[in-house]
């Protein structure tokens, strides 16, 4: 500002020096004391002393002293028209207002040169005295007054180009200043054109970038961006500016404009690290003079002040920078916000992620962390989200987000069917946070799963639960639903009544959908506490009430169950008319529908129930319950006395639905030809069975090869050998494999096994992997891929399968016992016996699993032990057997002949042996097999008793 | 006439030019430094102007080179503005008739490296192999494996994924040339592999952790909204479009972003 000053200064210069001489000659004198200054008064001197005084008091830069005079010169030229006078109040004036402005006294100074300028519009400073106004009015901070300065500077049609600048530059900032982003713009965009030294750029660029982003103008603003040097670029006002004009967005709902905005704002920690590096630089740049480098004293002098001048100001933007408020962590966040909103879930979980990984100790790091795990939900990347969702409550146990996480994710277990996973995260949250904000909904869902589980008394704890913990009133009003409907499955009639009753008595519960499902299961309670009147009436008013609802074919339904019990059955098949026209889909049709046989089958009318069942299987095919429809149908006929033409129905039905290939039930129409075959009832019938089934197979032969396979696989499993055989044979292809449906898969693998076709067997269950079917007949395909495996060696893969398929079928059916038996044979095959035995122990141990299993792993345990040496412990395993298990007699013979061999091992153990001979041998399935000629042969050599 | 003078007065105004494009100090292994305005290579020898001397290349250490008209700096700020055409045409015009200077110790790899970048986004095949050539003879590794990364994006240009990974998989520490490259590289590996998901992973990480750096922010939002189109996400194309439109008003994808959404 003063260097910008002085060099202005110089165009008075001239005028200036004359006075000054002039002044000199006169005085006689250099400057005045301050006695002399004091004895002075500016009012009482002569018009000549004081201006005398004036020039002596500004030659020695005695500019506060000079005010006083220069004021009284001014008061008494103003008037004067004489034009030496107004020449002289001209100069006085200009003197004036420059000494308020090296004062700092701006206001004065700008108001001074603008009266100047006004009243001497002719004059040749007139130019330059709208500038100084202008700059003093800036430095005021009085900016509208600044612009209207620089603006008639502007105006002018010529004007030179430092001031055309100094003039843009001036009404640009007092604009700017003034928040005139619209009337900024202009002069900046003029002044970016110029040839500007690198920081005034800088500054023009910061107004610019901020003009821009105020007025919302983004497209202009992006445009300009790139072209904003490094310096501006790292100027904190410009990316506060970008910052704020994202915030506005943001709050705006325009995300994407603010996310553009938010990414080009530098974060505070990088600026601080450009601005300290900067300041480093120009500090380097202060160096000590050194003779003999061309440069003299002085010149090096004056570059160094420049320097320092510029490490002074660099270290306010420094202090400016690292005094500013954080924002870095808040800008990823409102970034990671944005993206978020726009749903691209990729863009917004990178953000959180590096948020966390940058700012770990942060708190917004707790919120990005939960962000993340729900951006994953809203993905539908559920393996990721159930991976963040868990980090969260490991890492985070005093997260806000903790009771929200652990919530959430407990419903996308359940939604992901884990069950088991969704318990044990409920007790969790449950036992890590005693006051679980959500702690009614955790009870609730653990309450519905266990519902789901079949576990009735645990629901109706969890429900209770959480009508006792002062739950949402949505939860209390599910819950209380829940609790009646778990009384109900509990069989606890009499308290599900009063609990639906209750129910539908509170007013508070206004879920209408709960409310109608209240009242059905009121009326199911009624019915099983033996109410059935109270029942029918309930049920009535349901129809009644909810005529539209899903429940109200259900609701038939019972009428008919109903009326039907009292022997009512002509107005129990008209429920049961009306519960099948108000069925929607084949579940709530099939109730009524086979209700309605078994009342038509209660009077005799088979012909009708026929009817009923083809009307059914045409209308539903395989998609309805059509195993049990082919049973009923098939029963009919047989109760009519007319089984050929039940043969030929269920071949019709065959030949009907059998000819696609992999569809699912066909395979109860075959099951039961090959039962009726072996029907001693039906005896009579298995010779046109067998040609039947022929004539149909060579029809079939003419067209499909599905339906071929589904007949040869009957004829497989029927008849005498040599006949079987031939279709075996037929089906022990690759082909076959192919077109095979379930059952046909499962008589091949038998087959294969037996024949020792093992890649047969694995081409089967290839087979069955691929149409990802999951039935009793694809599972025992699978265990037979088992036995292929260890018949081939292939035993590591046994174990993972065998977990594989119990993870899928569950515990609740034998075969996946079977296959996990199959781990330990494989084990046990590859002399890993201690490894066995555990897998066999773990077999033994679940209760559903036990029955004709148990033997056989009681057998291999005990073999196990044997080659272990541990004959003691395989004498108790062989023991067990032919104790706890005499119905399965091939593996009692064999357990007695190892317990021989056991005690045999043991030594001293002969009157054991002697003992367990007789035993074995008293048994007469027993002793019929070969192998009591070893306990014979035991007693002849131990001298024991007689058979 | 008039024409053929107009050629003859441009030519010698090139050749003016091109002999005041440089200065260049030669260092010699004895510790002396030779100042040059002109340098070229015969054999092997450096023949420096304007007195001609020749030195061999034997007592030659390395050479410094001060571009009249071109700092890397301003090859940066030319780059950062999206002038990427007036780049390419200095860099040409200083860097060509050096190329024989390859092999020598000299401060010319950052202009080969913006040549590279240059060449590469305008699109010029041959221009970028020729940079990519002359920075593979520098002796840092990191000018070398920088070229490398643009030789595995030409290969997955021409749909060579094999020679596209077999570079890749040469190129130690990738992320030592820039992190938001190596993204990028690794986004489109994936993306010419059919992997969508894992490429849509690392192009977001480009918008999200780089997103000043205009050099890959473009092509990475331009992956992003392309393999948004192959996930089925037609909003979100829309959506990184525009974006595209606002972020690179004046450059090529925004044109071809447009394309996706046809």
């Amino acid at each position: 500002m003063y260097r910008c000053l002085a060099h202005k200064y110089g165009l008075l210069g001239g005028l200036w020096f004359c006075l000054v001489v002039s002044g000199l000659m006169t005085a006689g004198a250099r400057g005045l004391t301050v006695s002399q200054l004091e004895r002075l008064d500016p009012r009482g001197e002569s018009t000549s002393r004081l201006l005398e005084v004036c020039r002596e008091l500004l030659r020695n830069e005695q500019h506060a002293e000079a005010v006083p005079f220069l004021e009284e010169a001014v008061v008494r030229l103003e008037d004067d028209p004489d034009k030496k006078a107004q020449q002289t109040l001209a100069f006085s004036m200009f003197q004036l207002s420059d000494c308020w402005m090296k004062l700092g006294r701006y206001d004065e100074a700008g108001a001074g040169f603008r009266g100047f300028a006004d009243l001497f519009e002719t004059d040749p400073q007139v130019v330059e005295a709208r500038l100084l106004s202008a700059q003093c009015f800036s430095l005021a901070g009085w900016w509208e007054e600044a612009e209207e300065q620089a603006a008639w500077v502007l105006a002018l049609d010529v004007v030179g180009d430092d001031e055309g600048a100094s003039a843009l530059r001036l009404c640009a900032e007092a604009r700017f200043e003034q928040q005139k982003w619209e009337e900024a713009v202009d002069p900046l965009r003029r002044l970016l054109r110029r040839n500007l030294a690198e920081e005034d750029r800088s500054r023009v660029s910061v107004m610019m970038v901020t003009s821009l982003a105020r007025l919302n103008r983004l497209d202009e603003l992006f445009r300009f961006l790139p072209y904003c040097n490094r310096v501006a670029r790292h100027e904190l006002g410009l990316n506060v500016a970008l910052l704020e004009a994202g915030d506005y967005q943001f709050h705006k709902d325009d995300f994407s404009a603010a996310l553009l905005l938010y990414r080009e704002v530098i974060p505070r920690e990088e600026l601080l690290a450009y601005q300290l590096k900067r300041l480093a630089w120009l500090e380097g740049q202060v160096k000590p003079f050194v003779a003999g480098q061309g440069v003299s004293m002085e010149l090096h002098e004056k570059r160094r002040d420049e320097w320092l001048e510029q490490v002074r100001v660099q270290r306010v933007m420094v202090d400016k920078v690292r005094n500013f408020v954080e924002y870095d962590v808040e800008l990823m966040l409102r970034v990671g916000q944005c993206a978020h909103q726009m749903k691209r879930h990729w863009l917004t979980f990178t953000v959180y992620e590096a948020l966390m990984e940058r700012y770990p100790e942060s708190d917004l790091a707790d919120q990005a962390h939960f962000a993340s795990f729900a951006v994953m939900l809203d993905e539908g990347d559920w393996s990721l989200a159930k991976q963040v969702g868990y980090a969260y409550l490991d890492e985070r146990s005093a997260g806000l987000f903790w009771d929200d996480a652990s919530l959430n994710l407990m419903q996308l277990l359940m939604q992901l069917k884990q069950d088991d996973a969704a318990v044990e995260l409920g007790d969790r949250a449950l036992a890590e946070r005693s006051d679980h904000r959500y702690r009614d909904q955790i009870s609730f869902l653990m309450g519905t799963i266990c519902f789901s589980r079949f576990e009735y008394e645990d629901a109706l704890a969890w429900f209770e639960r959480v009508l006792g913990d002062e739950p949402e009133r949505i939860t209390e009003e599910r819950a209380s639903f829940w609790k009646g409907l778990s009384m109900l499955y509990l069989t606890r009639f009499e308290e599900a009544v009063g609990w639906f009753e209750a129910f539908l008595e509170n007013g508070a519960y206004t879920d209408e959908g709960l409310r109608e499902e209240a009242l059905y299961r009121l009326g199911m309670s009624r019915y099983g506490a033996e109410d059935y009147r109270a029942s029918e009436e309930t049920f009535l008013m349901f129809v009644e009430q909810y005529p539209a609802a899903s429940l109200v074919s259900e609701a038939y339904a019972m009428l008919g169950d109903l009326r039907a019990a009292e022997g009512a059955l002509d107005e129990g098949l008209s429920w049961y008319e009306m519960a099948l026209e108000s069925a929607v889909g084949v579940a709530q049709f099939s109730y009524p529908f086979f209700q309605q046989v078994k009342v038509l089958e209660l009077k005799k009318e088979y012909v009708a129930v026929i009817e009923q069942i083809n009307g059914y299987v045409e209308q539903w095919g395989l998609s309805g319950e059509f195993g049990r429809a082919v049973e009923a149908g098939a029963d009919a006929y047989v109760a009519l006395g007319a089984y050929p033409e039940a043969l030929m129905w269920l071949l019709d039905t065959l030949d009907q639905f059998g000819v696609e290939e992999h569809v699912t039930g066909i395979e109860v129409v075959q099951e039961r030809l090959i039962s009726d075959y072996r029907n001693e009832s039906l005896v009579g019938y298995q010779d046109v069975m067998l040609q039947w089934l022929e004539e149909r197979l060579a029809n079939a032969e003419k067209g499909s090869e599905v339906l071929v396979i589904r007949y040869q696989t009957i004829l497989a499993s029927i008849g005498e050998e040599a006949r079987r055989d031939k279709f075996v044979a037929s089906l022990l292809n690759e082909q076959a494999v192919r077109l095979a449906g379930s059952l046909g898969l499962k008589v091949i693998v038998e087959r294969a096994l037996a024949a020792e076709q093992y890649d047969l067997v694995r081409l089967a269950e290839e087979e069955m992997i691929r149409r990802n079917v999951r039935s009793l007949a694809a599972l025992e395909v699978r265990v037979a891929g088992l036995d292929a495996r260890i018949a081939t060696g292939l035993y590591e893969e046994v174990n993972a399968i065998s977990l594989d398929l119990l993870e899928q079928y569950g515990y609740g059916i034998v075969l996946t016992g079977e296959a996990r038996m199959r781990a330990g044979d494989a084990l046990r095959l590859q002399g890993r016996y201690e490894e066995a035995i555990t897998v066999y122990e773990e077999v033994l141990g679940v209760r559903e699993w036990r029955g004709s299993l148990t033997p056989q792993l009681l057998f291999e345990m005990g073999s196990c032990r044997q080659s272990l040496g541990q004959w003691a412990e395989a004498f108790a395993c062989f023991q067990r057997i032919y104790v706890l298990y005499g119905g399965y007699p091939d593996w009692v013979v064999k357990a007695y002949v190892e317990s021989l061999v056991c005690l045999d091992k043991l030594g001293g153990r002969e009157k054991e042996m002697v003992r367990t001979c007789e035993e074995m041998l008293s048994i007469p399935v027993i002793a019929a097999y070969p192998e009591a000629e070893m306990a014979r042969a035991y007693l002849r050599r131990l001298g024991g008793g007689v058979e | 006439m008039k024409r053929r003078w107009l050629i003859i007065l441009g030519g010698l105004l090139c050749c003016v030019c091109a002999s005041a494009a440089y200065e260049v100090d030669v260092s010699l292994v004895s510790g002396a430094i030779i100042k040059a305005d002109k340098i070229e290579r015969v054999d092997d020898f450096l023949v420096l102007g304007p007195s001609d001397r020749r030195i061999s290349l034997e007592v030659v250490e390395r050479l410094e080179f001060r571009f009249r008209d071109l700092s890397v700096e301003m090859c940066a700020s030319l780059y950062e503005s999206g002038r990427l055409s007036v780049l390419k045409s200095r860099l040409d015009q200083l860097l060509f008739p050096l190329v024989a200077m390859k092999g020598i110790s000299s401060n010319l790899a950052p202009y080969w490296y913006w040549l590279v970048r240059s060449e590469y986004w305008e699109g010029n095949r041959s221009g970028t192999l020729q940079g990519i050539e002359a920075l593979r003879q520098e002796e840092d590794t990191l000018w070398v494996r920088s070229a490398d990364m643009y030789a595995v994006l030409l290969a997955l240009d021409d749909r060579d994924l094999k020679q596209a990974e077999a570079i890749f998989g040469r190129i130690e520490n990738p992320d030592e040339v820039s992190v938001a490259m190596n993204l990028y590289v690794r986004g489109r590996l994936a993306m010419a592999r059919g992997e969508w998901k894992e490429s849509l992973q690392h192009m977001v990480k480009i918008v999200a952790l780089h997103g000043r750096n205009r050099e890959w922010l473009a092509p990475a939002l331009y992956a992003e909204a392309e393999l948004y189109q192959r996930l089925g996400s037609n909003d979100l194309v829309v959506q990184v479009v525009t974006e595209l439109e606002r972020t690179f008003p004046e450059s090529d994808w925004v044109a071809k972003g447009r394309e996706l959404l046809n």
